[in-house]
């Protein structure tokens, strides 16, 4: 990309350094690592809103659950691919029960829902799932759910609030490098894209694994 | 080869002419917000939290109004009134045919009010929140002639809610828009959340502008902050997802950013105002599938433009943007050329106030 900051090769060898440094602090869980945007030239108080979604080419969250709101035909397609689901059935029983419908949007990560009953939602559990972020995304018939649920995986929110600061999970320790590297790049260049001075609005860039140090790349 | 099929079809739309030009506030970096047409002239909010009303033919300043302590997050005209909202947790009702000075009625939310709109019958008067330190984001019910909160419903939304509008043609039906990526619609004959809640549209990405449109506003569109767009019918099927809309330069037109969408209720036209950081503005006729670039207007702007209120039958529009500058555009061409000052002090000196700049 013209313009951009940041060389592959220089990324590159931080990512190779920060994975390094997790293998050997070996922890009991598997570190996040994160991208850490600062900005400039940039005023949250009057400047257009920086805030949105973007899918990355590797799963940065492969142990996301996601849970389908099946019609019949979905349902049998979730059993048969051992994903978690709710049938119609299920969710009339609920019968509107916020506590019930609280504790299933806690249960999962995220949903997905048959493009018939979606519409119905509402009627069947009110704003039960809003409030936890968790409304679900339709499917259709001809659908792979697993890849569905992929690219539910593989989309990460990003939203600048008051500081300057932006962080972004781009990925986890036990990611390839390339896995890591590719992420980091596309993020980088499309969320660049998205500022109105593009790199002028950048004064620095991150990454850092959960437990580690960060690494700057600009 | 974009992804999205653009054709050139500068004959829908007589063009629009660049008549007048002034800056809100000379030697000052204030950002236009809003600009809008009021049966008092012409309505602009700012960055510096102050409202002015100017003339629509000459763009002088009329009248000018520092009510709001902090952001003015949005306006709206009706006949003889404006509206506005601020993150000084209020909205306001002005009565233009009083002095400026002070709203006829002001309703208090708990937090800042992102975002609000008046009911047909102009009984009820609904504002959308930010999200506060509790992660409650509100939409906020008044009752206008009682002068108080009739209602609140604090579970729809997980996150700011950016947009309210009422039904043009139903007092009872609204939408609103969130940051949470959901455009939720309600009919409020029962005004019980959960009863009320009718349909949800999940958007994917935090909603920037949404809104009704259509000849019996049967449908929506919805905007995001990344600059993506797609239609849906009123009660969630999505029509069209455009994705980035910026996927319009791979067709040769330069835009880096929406402005918004405009519905034509004369002409029953959805269009997509599309600017580029210079300062021009690409107007495109959204179809089923695709794009049609009718015009576009430069010369008006010099950075990123914010405001749009347009008029596409009476073939009028006017503009206000982050470079401070009002501009009034229609199809009627200019008797003279207008000369666009720079913001700096040697300009200043040539242009005083809001006066028509007058070419040597």
């Amino acid at each position: 990309m013209s313009g951009s900051k940041i060389q592959v090769a220089a990324v590159r060898e931080e990512v190779r350094a920060l994975l390094a440094a997790s293998a050997e602090s070996k922890r009991k869980f598997v570190e996040t690592v994160e991208l850490q945007i600062g900005l400039k030239n940039y005023d949250p108080q009057r400047d257009k809103r920086f805030s949105g979604t973007i899918k990355l080419p590797h799963i940065p969250r492969p142990k996301m659950t996601v849970c389908i709101l099946g019609d019949a035909h979905d349902v049998d397609k979730a059993k048969a691919i051992d994903m978690p689901f709710r049938s119609v059935e299920d969710l009339k029983k609920m019968n509107k029960n916020k506590k019930l419908i609280k504790k299933m949007a806690a249960s999962y990560d995220a949903f997905i829902a048959s493009e018939a009953l979606i519409k119905q939602i509402p009627r069947l559990l009110g704003p039960g799932l809003h409030k936890a972020g968790k409304f679900p995304t339709p499917v259709s018939h001809t659908d792979d759910l697993t890849a569905r649920a992929d690219e539910i995986r593989a989309t990460i929110k990003f939203q600048l609030k008051k500081v300057l600061c932006l962080a972004v999970a781009i990925g986890n320790v036990s990611m390839e490098e390339d896995e890591v590297l590719g992420n980091i790049m596309l993020a980088v260049n499309f969320l660049v894209s998205l500022l109105k001075k593009r790199w002028q609005n950048v004064k620095s860039l991150y990454i850092k694994s959960t437990m580690g140090k960060p690494h700057r790349l600009y | 080869m974009s992804r999205i099929p653009v054709t050139s079809t500068p004959s829908l739309l007589p063009k629009l002419h660049l008549q007048h030009s002034a800056f809100f506030d000379l030697g000052s970096d204030v950002y236009i917000f809003e600009t809008l047409r009021t049966t008092a002239g012409i309505a602009v909010s700012a960055s510096n939290n102050s409202i002015k009303l100017y003339d629509p033919q000459t763009l002088m300043p009329a009248a000018t109004n520092t009510y709001h302590s902090d952001r003015v997050t949005q306006i709206k005209a009706r006949p003889n009134m404006l509206l506005s909202s601020s993150f000084d947790q209020q909205v306001a009702i002005w009565d233009l045919r009083q002095s400026f000075g002070r709203p006829a009625m002001s309703f208090r939310a708990n937090s800042p009010v992102l975002s609000f709109d008046m009911s047909l019958d102009e009984k009820m008067l609904v504002g959308g929140t930010k999200l506060d330190d509790d992660l409650q984001a509100t939409v906020c019910f008044w009752d206008i002639h009682a002068g108080k909160l009739a209602k609140v419903f604090e579970e729809s939304h997980s996150d700011d809610i950016t947009n309210i509008q009422c039904h043009p043609g139903n007092a009872k039906q609204l939408l609103s828009g969130s940051s949470d990526g959901l455009v939720c619609t309600y009919d409020v004959s029962q005004f019980d959340e959960d009863e009320a809640l009718q349909f949800v549209a999940n958007i994917g990405a935090s909603v920037s502008q949404c809104g009704f449109f259509g000849p019996d506003a049967q449908f929506i569109y919805a905007q995001s902050d990344m600059e993506t767009l797609q239609l849906w019918t009123s009660d969630a099927t999505m029509l069209a997802d455009f994705g980035d809309v910026r996927d319009v330069v791979q067709a040769g037109v330069p835009i880096d950013y929406v402005i918004g969408c405009r519905y034509d209720p004369v002409q029953q036209r959805l269009y997509l105002l599309g600017g580029s950081n210079s300062g021009d503005v690409h107007v495109m006729h959204v179809g089923a599938g695709s794009f049609e670039h009718v015009q576009v207007l430069s010369g008006g702007h010099g950075d990123i433009v914010r405001g749009f209120d347009w008029d596409a039958a009476g073939g009028w529009a006017v503009s206000g943007g982050e470079d401070g500058r009002l501009s009034l555009w229609s199809t009627e061409k200019p008797s003279t050329p207008v000369v666009m000052p720079s913001r700096n002090a040697e300009g200043s000196k040539k242009s005083a106030g809001g006066r028509r700049f007058n070419p040597y």
